[in-house]
């Protein structure tokens, strides 16, 4: 809205309930009159106006009444009710029993398999239908080998909350999480623990996210993925989890949710979340914020995705070898990219290797292929 | 089919040409059948022939419904709807056809996975194994390097989720170096939805099913208001879809959609004094009999004042935030038109 000379301004300050919640604010005509990550402020004359919150690809508005009598008028919104495979509070997805017996089960000090130690596997597999009383059909979970760590079904399963979960202690590294959609057809995406850390999966069963497969099968090409200290758990109303999925979200629909502020302030924690660092590194390829890039590559030394998300941040080798396969496959696209140009190898007889000659699935977050 | 002038027809009014394409029906893929497709190309090929609307000649608009075969047939296939770019492309290499291409698409679509910015429409005998489809935006893309027409409106109410398997093959056209005009082609693409999302239709009190995006670009069409030198601007028209969206959807959830334009080469798609008012109904609760209501436009100017002689009335109102309030009590509303066709004070 364009006010007169003679008007008076009044400074509108409106802030989202969250700090990575996109901030959208139109006039009276609908015209867009700034935006932002978190809050916006704009100096505008009396009148009302519109804020719409958004987070992923769910929106939600509300109306503005900016008095004349006043300098400044501050809004907050209401927090966004989005999707998520996290039984999150004030999400769209949420179920009390599924985030309380996460909360619970999550906070055990020993897992109660263990298949190594000094890290974490947490895995909880909902349905949120009533078609999907068994999430957790056909997911395992494998070293790099191959072999078999355990299967969904050995952890806490029932039928009628919909719901699994498998707590592992294992050695830090990385591992392989696996779904069989329909017999013989089966993906594999990658998963990272960390010495100290509990590495949290969800994800929700859905029928035929691949093409043709009717079955009710975990959806992880759009799991979500979090991290917390080793015996701190998972808490559905904790701001931090909402703000990595937050990140994980505008990762996959490519939003630019990372302001200079608020990667400034994940920067700032300590310790800096893993899954943090590398759902910013990936939204950095999006941003303007190279000088945040060498700081970001300190975090989880040695994951082929912050070597390919950050290049020139870390290792400075002519053409450095991958062996083992990155977490996101924005990460296996520029690895591809890579190899194409001479910039980077794949040695003979790895991992990467077999990934490379078979089906990688295209369209997830995380790099996903087919097995065999 | 009707015969078409290679050279847009010069009438009056205009040099504009349209595409229009509605699939409902897809026998042979898996796919769900649709209803709202072949509807909404009606719709909007109405409102393309409607003088008050496009106002294109019916020379000037080539059509393709799957409604135009039996279901069994599964028509079009991908040649039957390429047929209808072929001209423009045919001459196009030669320059300028006109002043504007609408281009309108309803059905299953897709987006390539490799390429985000591709979006293609399935055949109707796309096949699981076989995704028969007509890669869309890679017309569009063609007709805008070729600067066919000075301005392009493309409008896909489409899903554009992705599948691995199945990628979007760039026609067989002529390869050409474009033109240099390119770069002047305005541009207004418009997209039910974000890639990997899911387009919607519902049953809308007409009895019909529509695509929700379709009604929404439709109405936004016939009600955005100009600007102060009168203009619909495509930039209007985007800021209309984006805040109309819910009005349309109802309880269906939706996913925002996309819509491109440059706003530093917007297109006029009218010249119109003022926008179209919608009605609202305003419920006083309590009534006594002894309200006066006034209206607030969302600059805080009043624009109308009246004692409530009843305990709702009508107001038909330009699209934009009002507030009412009830005189002398603390009772009032800040509101939007559209999205609140009835409101409480």
């Amino acid at each position: 809205m364009s006010g007169s000379q003679s008007e008076s301004m009044v400074t509108l300050r409106v802030n989202a309930a969250d700090s990575l919640t996109e901030v959208f604010l139109v006039d009276r005509r609908f015209e867009k009159i700034a935006a932002g990550i978190g809050s916006v402020e704009a100096m505008v004359a009396p009148g009302l106006y519109k804020a719409r919150f958004r987070v992923g690809q769910v929106q939600s508005d509300s109306l503005i009444e900016v008095p004349a009598d006043a300098a400044v008028k501050v809004f907050d919104g209401p927090a966004v009710q989005f999707a998520s495979p996290v039984p999150l509070r004030q999400t769209m997805t949420w179920r009390q029993e599924h985030g309380e017996a996460a909360q619970e089960l999550s906070r055990a000090k020993t897992a109660p398999f263990r298949a190594g130690n000094g890290s974490q596997f947490f895995l909880v597999l909902r349905g949120l239908t009533e078609a999907a009383a068994q999430p957790w059909l056909g997911v395992s979970l494998h070293n790099l080998d191959g072999g078999l760590m355990a299967k969904a079904e050995h952890g806490i399963c029932n039928a009628e909350s919909r719901l699994c979960v498998l707590h592992l202690e294992l050695n830090p590294g990385t591992y392989c999480l696996r779904v069989e959609e329909e017999q013989g057809e089966i993906y594999e995406m990658f998963v990272l623990t960390l010495a100290g850390w509990q590495t949290q999966i969800f994800a929700v069963a859905e029928d035929g996210w691949l093409p043709g497969v009717q079955l009710l099968r975990a959806n992880l090409p759009e799991a979500a993925v979090l991290m917390n200290e080793m015996g701190k758990g998972f808490d559905p109303a904790s701001p931090a989890a909402r703000q990595t999925e937050q990140l994980r979200l505008g990762l996959l629909h490519g939003r630019k949710v990372l302001s200079q502020n608020g990667l400034q302030n994940l920067l700032a924690a300590q310790p800096l979340n893993p899954m943090n660092a590398l759902y910013a590194a990936g939204l950095l390829q999006e941003s303007d914020f190279v000088d945040a890039a060498a700081e970001l590559a300190q975090h989880l030394d040695g994951l082929p995705d912050m070597e390919l998300l950050l290049p020139g941040a870390g290792r400075a080798e002519e053409s450095p070898s991958f062996a083992l396969p990155p977490l996101l496959r924005k990460s296996w696209q520029l690895l591809m990219e890579a190899v194409s140009k001479e910039k980077a190898v794949i040695p003979p007889g790895s991992l990467n290797e077999q990934i490379q000659q078979g089906a990688a699935l295209n369209t997830a977050l995380w790099l996903m292929h087919r097995l065999g | 089919m009707f015969p078409f002038k290679h050279r847009c027809r010069m009438m009056s009014n205009k040099q504009h040409c349209a595409i229009v394409i509605g699939i409902n029906d897809y026998p042979l893929s898996g796919l769900a059948p649709l209803k709202g497709p072949v509807n909404d190309a009606e719709d909007f090929y109405a409102w393309l022939r409607d003088p008050t609307g496009g106002n294109l000649p019916e020379s000037n608009i080539r059509r393709i419904l799957s409604s135009d075969f039996s279901a069994e047939e599964a028509r079009p296939i991908p040649n039957q709807v390429e047929a209808l770019f072929e001209p423009f492309i045919v001459n196009g290499v030669q320059g300028r056809q006109g002043e504007r291409l609408y281009i309108f698409v309803a059905g299953h679509g897709f987006g390539d996975p490799g390429d985000i910015s591709q979006t293609a429409l399935y055949a109707a005998n796309a096949k699981r194994m076989f995704p028969w489809h007509v890669a869309i935006t890679d017309y569009v893309e063609w007709l805008h390097r070729h600067a066919v027409f000075d301005e392009l409106v493309l409008i896909m109410d489409c899903c554009r989720t992705v599948n691995s398997w199945h990628s979007i093959r760039e026609p067989q056209y002529v390869v050409s170096a474009g033109s240099p005009a390119a770069d002047k082609v305005r541009c207004f693409y418009a997209f039910a939805v974000g890639r990997g999302q899911v387009a919607r239709e519902r049953s809308f009190a007409d009895g019909r099913k529509s695509g929700i995006f379709t009604k929404a670009v439709l109405d936004a069409l016939r009600v955005t208001g100009p600007d102060e030198q009168g203009r619909v601007t495509g930039g209007l028209l985007k800021n209309q879809i984006h805040n109309s969206l819910a009005k349309f959807a109802g309880d269906v959830t939706i996913e925002p959609p996309e819509i491109r334009l440059d706003s530093y080469r917007d297109i006029t798609f009218f010249q119109r004094k003022k926008a179209a008012a919608l009605p609202v109904q305003v419920d006083l609760q309590p009534y006594s009999g002894t309200e006066t209501l006034v209206l607030y436009n969302g600059d805080f100017k009043e624009i109308r004042q009246e004692k409530a002689s009843a305990a709702s009335l009508s107001l038909e109102l330009e699209p934009g935030l009002y507030k009412i309030a009830v005189s002398s009590t603390g009772r009032q509303k800040i509101f939007e038109v559209p999205n609140n066709e009835r409101i409480t004070v």
